[in-house]
């Protein structure tokens, strides 16, 4: 078993609304090892991006607020530690990289520049090297002619080409935790194949740790060693990719994979789970339960536990007691 | 280097007729500004009430004024006053405008509310009140002059700039900054800035040509510059009791504020037009 890189305990991200508190990360815990690719999968508004800003400290602060838990990576804890500190942490340790690639870039400067001061902001390199260290970058992230096209503003790029900028700049410090914050999903299909590739490689190469957050299950299945699946703020499934694909045991888990098409098999129809994501605010018992066909009287009144169902693979859910 | 961006900035400007005319009225107007000691038939204040209200002629071109003084040598003096007041009182106002938007659609929060309820007031304040006063506390004068037009600016100032920041700020680049550690002042001035300068430029030339004419409307309502120092609004107000008489006191010296306020527009105009990436690049097409 590799060394754990990254311990999220218990940790809880409250937003304080005029109609209530709205629970966006409900007391969570994750675990991801060195150069592992850990999915984390679920519906718009679970809480997956917002898991991913409270481990940087980015929670937009009012009304966001981290109420409890610890983020321990390499063993300190991020939330003790204070802006500045976290300052050099982000993009040197823990990048992140965004959904929309068309806009994550600033616009008025050109790609290589922006590159450059992201190395600049991490690294002890000056002039030459800092150059010479963007055009490997582009090179890394295969930009073709990285010379000239440095010299190019984000608007002359595609959309896949603008997230390899992207990912070139998060990745040009060697940081051991990259966060994707669904880096495929404004792609087309034939893209997000090359990016996800490109991950892997990076994976392969720098020995980066990466969260990968998305709402494709083929995504995860790709790349993905382990994955956690994220219900209204709250983990309800976490394994390793296999089991997850093989034995899903909880009924979300389940109704996700069911709606997937499959090549293999001739349905008529896709499975739907029924209902919407109901309002982060205030649900007695398990969050899941209104649109669980399996529920039962247990399951409006208490929250279920995490529980160990085998070798690295544990679920929230009454139905495994 | 510096050169070939001009160069081609230029190019581009010409593209852009109106924009090209509107370089052309500013610039004549600044050389006339530079120049006018030279270009100057006559003494400007000299007063000879033996030939007042004289239409245009061959000595004097444009004719001379009730107090017989020559118009052309008056618009050339003016165009010095009109264009310093109108580039100085819009700098400082930009300078003070610019830190308090920036600050206050930045941080948001307590410290935008404060700067932007302070702003509310200096705008619900009557302008020319606001004139008036500050002009019997200071006394007349051009330095006073530029400090009223500049006090009257910064609230619009600070206003558009802040919700330029604002729109600005939401965009995920910023985000993504921050999530490569940039500090606030980087992500302000690398960032923020940038993305809204060629709107504040725009902005800011539009402002030269009202604060010309503001300045004119002071010089016409007496506040402004004192007689007998020629100015354009001043120069108007002199000769709308000639009006129907001598209609030239009134004309020429319109038409200076005409072009000026004209030249600063389609200037601004043509700016916004190249300053924007996206948009040279259709210019270019």
């Amino acid at each position: 078993m590799r060394e754990v890189l990254l311990e999220v305990v218990n940790l809880k991200t409250y937003f304080y609304t005029q109609k209530g508190i709205v629970k966006a990360v409900d007391g969570i815990d994750l675990k991801i090892h060195r150069g592992e690719i850990l999915g984390l999968v679920g519906e718009s508004g679970c809480g997956k991006s917002m898991t991913a800003y409270s481990i940087i400290r980015l929670v937009p602060t009012p009304p966001g607020r981290i109420v409890e838990g610890k983020v321990l990576f390499e063993g300190e804890d991020l939330l003790k530690k204070s802006q500045g500190e976290m300052r050099t942490i982000r993009g040197g340790k823990i990048s992140m990289i965004f959904q929309d690639p068309m806009s994550s870039l600033n616009p008025v400067f050109k790609v290589g520049e922006q590159i450059s001061e992201s190395i600049r902001l991490h690294q002890d390199l000056r002039g030459k090297s800092i150059k010479r260290r963007t055009i490997e970058m582009m090179e890394i992230v295969r930009i073709p002619e990285a010379v000239t096209r440095a010299e190019d503003y984000p608007h002359q790029f595609s959309g896949g080409m603008r997230q390899r900028i992207m990912i070139a700049m998060a990745v040009s410090c060697n940081p051991v935790l990259l966060l994707a914050d669904e880096p495929t999903t404004a792609l087309d299909v034939t893209i997000q194949a090359q990016i996800l590739e490109l991950l892997g490689e990076l994976r392969e190469k720098l020995q980066t740790s990466i969260l990968l957050i998305t709402h494709d299950l083929g995504v995860v299945a790709e790349v993905c060693d382990r994955v956690a699946v994220m219900y209204c703020g709250r983990i309800v499934e976490y394994g390793n990719v296999v089991t997850i694909f093989r034995e899903p045991a909880h009924p979300y888990t389940k109704g996700l994979l069911g709606a997937i098409p499959r090549i293999d098999e001739s349905r008529e129809k896709l499975q739907t789970i029924i209902g919407t994501v109901p309002s982060l605010t205030g649900l007695m018992g398990c969050q899941f339960h209104p649109r669980c066909n399996q529920a039962i009287d247990i399951c409006r009144k208490e929250q279920p536990e995490s529980r160990v169902m085998g070798r690295e693979h544990t679920v929230s859910c009454f139905l495994y007691n | 280097m510096i050169l070939t961006k001009v160069a081609s900035l230029w190019r581009l400007f010409n593209r852009n007729r109106l924009a090209a005319a509107g370089v052309y009225m500013v610039s004549f107007l600044i050389l006339i500004a530079v120049f006018a000691p030279l270009l100057a038939p006559h003494d400007a204040v000299e007063q000879n009430l033996s030939r007042s209200c004289k239409g245009p002629s061959l000595e004097y071109l444009l004719g001379t004024d009730e107090f017989g003084r020559c118009i052309l040598s008056r618009i050339l003096y003016g165009s010095r006053i009109s264009l310093t007041i109108g580039v100085t009182s819009i700098g400082m106002a930009l300078v003070v405008g610019l830190f308090l938007g920036l600050i206050a659609g930045y941080y948001g929060g307590i410290v935008d509310g404060l700067i932007m309820r302070i702003v509310d007031v200096m705008l619900a304040f009557p302008y020319f009140l606001l004139a008036i006063a500050i002009v019997i506390l200071l006394g007349p004068g051009i330095f006073n002059l530029i400090i009223t037009i500049s006090i009257y600016s910064i609230p619009t100032f600070a206003r558009v700039i802040r919700g330029l920041v604002l729109s600005q700020k939401q965009r995920e680049y910023i985000e993504a900054a921050k999530a490569f550690g940039e500090n606030d002042s980087n992500i302000i001035f690398r960032y923020l800035l940038p993305n809204c300068i060629s709107s504040i430029i725009v902005y800011s030339t539009l402002r030269v040509g009202s604060a010309i004419l503001v300045t004119s409307i002071l010089g016409f309502l007496g506040l402004g510059i004192t007689p007998p120092t020629p100015e354009w609004g001043a120069m108007l107000s002199g000769g709308r009791a000639y009006l129907r008489a001598a209609p030239h006191i009134v004309i020429f010296p319109g038409i200076a504020i005409m072009i000026a306020v004209l030249g600063c527009n389609l200037i601004g105009d043509g700016l916004r037009d190249v300053l924007d990436p996206r948009l040279r690049e259709e210019v270019l097409k």
